[in-house]
């Protein structure tokens, strides 16, 4: 087949044109018209679709976590609280007395106060 | 033409007819939309959302403590336990489970269960770790817990009367007495909402939109009261009413630079955790502030104050003790009946001799008298933050004429004060004569983590400093050399005044037989006060002298106070001088300090 030559012609000047070249362009604009508008929606609509259930998905995944970090916590307030009581119950003077009974501990009957006259070295 | 009216009239009949419907149409839109918008609106969510009240949690209270606060009021979580009897297949098997885990009658629990169609009847609360495990292993359909949040009180009795508790108004739970009642409203806090969008099934849409007004928790309270102190000093006012068989007695530590109580106990007290079972509700008050009585010679010390700060007195003023004063019909004599001569001020004070108060409320005058007691404290709230302060009653002071009053008052009978007034006029000559409000709240600590610490607040001057110390040495002399002996702490300057005062007749005039109030009232170390305590015992059967009964106690509390604070002695001391001091026999003289014997005309009109 014989190859055609193109003469470009302008207002100003004439060039000629490879018939090669012509035949690159002509073959992108046919690639191009391959892909249908419509085509390319769908697959967005359905593409965002997707997302949007697995962020959905996530989210409320994140929710049950939310609410078990929650619940979690609450716990183990309620549980800081119980040994809170505990503790107090515990330093309790009335109960620190009633144990130092149960001990033979006696209390201090006088205090001593050491008068320092000199340098004072511990060993 | 009749046709064509007749066939108006139907036109315009329903042209009527449609406006008249189309009105009404708009007149019930109207009240739909515009209206009752919101009740309509309120309806629509409620079918698709949740709403929630959020109560707050209220704030606890806390004793000061060497190291971190104490918890004498706190929130406490336990289980309920419920049934729903439509869900209950085997009625006799769960009552007889139930029955023997809570330890309750069988018969109320098949009362319970006996409307089949019943969908709750609580059975228990406050159950304890136990009892809610013992259910949770049952595994019966139709028993089920749920957690309940309560006051607590881990220290139980401990300062009670200060704190108060938490019980219902018939409404709401609410601060009853004490701390919790006065400072209720900061406690509380404030209620928040929650509302969240449902599912079909009423449960909670994760995903949805949670809209959260959180409220606002309590503040918690830190006292100036110190957990040690209260405790110790508690103890040993139980031991002295109970040893003198005492109604009761009352005690409080302050310390005279700030003003803030260290203690305030009571004795009989109560457990707040079980107040429901307490019989006797006159417990739940504070007598140390809500009940006033007449002090008796623990007053002196503020006379013979307005004495030497007016000038008309210093402690070697001397004076001739005849033994009695006569006034309007009345004769008025000291308490041992005895005639001591020429005294000075200073053994006016140390023999509580009731003609020397006498003769220096004279010098004073009756309006600088009442100026002085008013000066003082007396016959106005310290504004405390304690509920059911009153005032006290000076009211004998009103009428400037009537000497007899004056006179009755200057040894502290025919006025009533309360306790914390009586030891704020002491703080007020321990600290140099300057008065402070009593402070019982340290520090406020807010949901959001700041603390705000509450200043000590003068009041006001009530007499200079020179003025203090004169009668801060006086008082020191009624421990070493009079009625105070028993208060005293070897190797410490204490300072103080007994004081046993008569109760009038609640029904007439005139005093109770036999029936005292013993007072003892001071401050250490003298030159440099760091603790004021009073110590009040009322109707001790077996003494009736406040040196027997409120003076020891006094002591114990102030030697407690120096050894708790290592505060170390500035005098050189024997001990075994001091246990001779404490081994002193009884008093053997008539057991009240005053006597007023009336002497009517028609008496004198026969003599």
């Amino acid at each position: 087949m014989k190859a055609r030559t193109n003469f470009v012609l302008t207002d100003s000047c004439c060039y000629w044109q490879p018939k090669t070249k012509r035949n690159i362009n002509n073959k992108k604009e046919k690639i191009l018209g391959f892909i249908n508008p419509t085509f390319v929606l769908v697959a967005f609509i359905i593409l965002a679709g997707i997302l949007y259930l697995y962020s959905i998905n996530k989210s409320a995944a994140k929710g049950y976590q939310y609410k078990q970090v929650e619940k979690d916590i609450t716990e183990l307030k309620n549980e800081n609280e119980q040994l809170k009581i505990k503790e107090a119950q515990l330093k309790s003077l009335y109960f620190l007395e009633e144990a130092s009974k149960n001990l033979d501990m006696t209390g201090t009957k006088s205090v001593s106060y050491i008068e320092e006259s000199g340098p004072v070295a511990l060993k | 033409m009749a046709g064509m009216t007749f066939g108006h009239w139907r036109i315009y009949s329903l042209v009527f007819f449609v406006f008249f419907m189309a009105v009404c149409v708009g007149i019930k839109l109207y009240f739909l939309q515009v209206t009752n918008y919101k009740v309509y609106q309120d309806r629509a969510e409620n079918q698709h959302k949740v709403f929630q009240t959020l109560n707050p949690n209220r704030g606890e209270i806390y004793l000061s403590d060497e190291k971190d606060p104490y918890p004498v009021a706190v929130n406490r979580q336990m289980q309920m336990v419920y049934i729903v009897p439509k869900e209950i297949e085997d009625k006799n098997m769960v009552a007889e489970n139930l029955a023997g885990i809570l330890q309750i009658d069988k018969s109320m629990l098949d009362e319970k269960m006996s409307n089949p169609e019943d969908m709750f009847e609580i059975i228990k609360h406050k159950l304890i770790d136990e009892e809610v495990s013992q259910i949770k292993e049952l595994k019966i359909k139709g028993i089920y817990l749920t957690p309940e949040t309560f006051r607590f009180y881990p220290s139980g009795e401990l300062a009670s009367q200060v704190v108060g508790f938490v019980g219902s108004d018939g409404k709401e739970m609410r601060g009853m007495y004490g701390i919790e009642a006065s400072l209720n409203d900061k406690l509380e806090g404030k209620s928040g909402s929650l509302s969240q969008e449902k599912d079909t099934r009423g449960g909670w849409i994760s995903t949805a939109n949670r809209e959260i007004n959180p409220g606002e928790d309590g503040v918690d309270l830190i006292l100036t009261i110190n957990h040690t102190v209260q405790y110790e000093t508690e103890k040993i006012l139980k031991e002295t009413v109970e040893k003198h068989q005492a109604d009761n007695g009352t005690a409080i530590v302050m310390a005279p630079k700030s003003g803030k109580i260290l203690a305030m106990a009571n004795y009989p007290s109560f457990n707040p955790n079980e107040y429901s079972q307490v019989e006797d509700i006159s417990v739940f008050a504070n007598p140390a502030v809500d009940s006033v009585y007449e002090s008796g010679s623990v007053f002196k010390a503020f006379t013979m104050s307005a004495g030497i700060d007016d000038g008309k007195v210093n402690p070697d003023t001397t004076y001739v003790d005849s033994g009695g004063v006569h006034e309007a019909g009345y004769e008025i004599r000291n308490s041992d009946n005895k005639a001591n001569g020429k005294q000075t001020m200073t053994q006016v004070l140390e023999k509580s001799i009731n003609t020397g108060v006498i003769f220096v409320e004279k010098l004073l005058g009756n309006q600088k008298f009442a100026d002085y007691v008013e000066r003082f404290g007396f016959g106005t709230k310290t504004n405390v933050d304690l509920p059911g302060e009153i005032n006290g009653n000076i009211t004998n002071l009103d009428n400037l004429k009537s000497n007899i009053q004056f006179f009755t008052s200057s040894f502290g009978q025919g006025i009533s004060v309360t306790p914390l007034q009586l030891i704020n006029g002491y703080a007020a000559i321990a600290n140099g004569g300057m008065l402070m409000k009593p402070q019982i709240i340290d520090k406020i600590a807010y949901p959001d983590g700041h603390m705000e610490e509450i200043q000590p607040q003068e009041i006001k001057r009530v007499i200079t400093q020179d003025s203090a110390n004169q009668i801060a040495k006086m008082l020191r002399s009624v421990v070493v050399n009079g009625h105070g002996k028993k208060a005293d702490v070897p190797g410490y300057l204490v300072a103080g005044k007994t004081g046993t005062a008569q109760v009038p007749k609640s029904d007439g005039r005139g005093y109770e037989d036999g029936i005292t109030i013993g007072s003892f009232a001071g401050f250490a170390p003298m030159d440099d006060p760091q603790f004021v305590v009073l110590v009040k015992i009322y109707h001790p059967k077996d003494v009736q002298w406040a040196e027997s009964t409120a003076g020891p106690a006094f002591g114990k509390i102030m030697k407690f106070l120096f050894d708790y604070y290592g505060v170390e002695p500035t005098e050189s001391y024997d001990i075994n001088k001091l246990n001779q001091a404490q081994q002193i026999s009884e008093p053997t003289t008539p057991p009240v300090s005053t006597v007023v014997e009336e002497k009517t005309k028609k008496d004198k009109k026969k003599k």
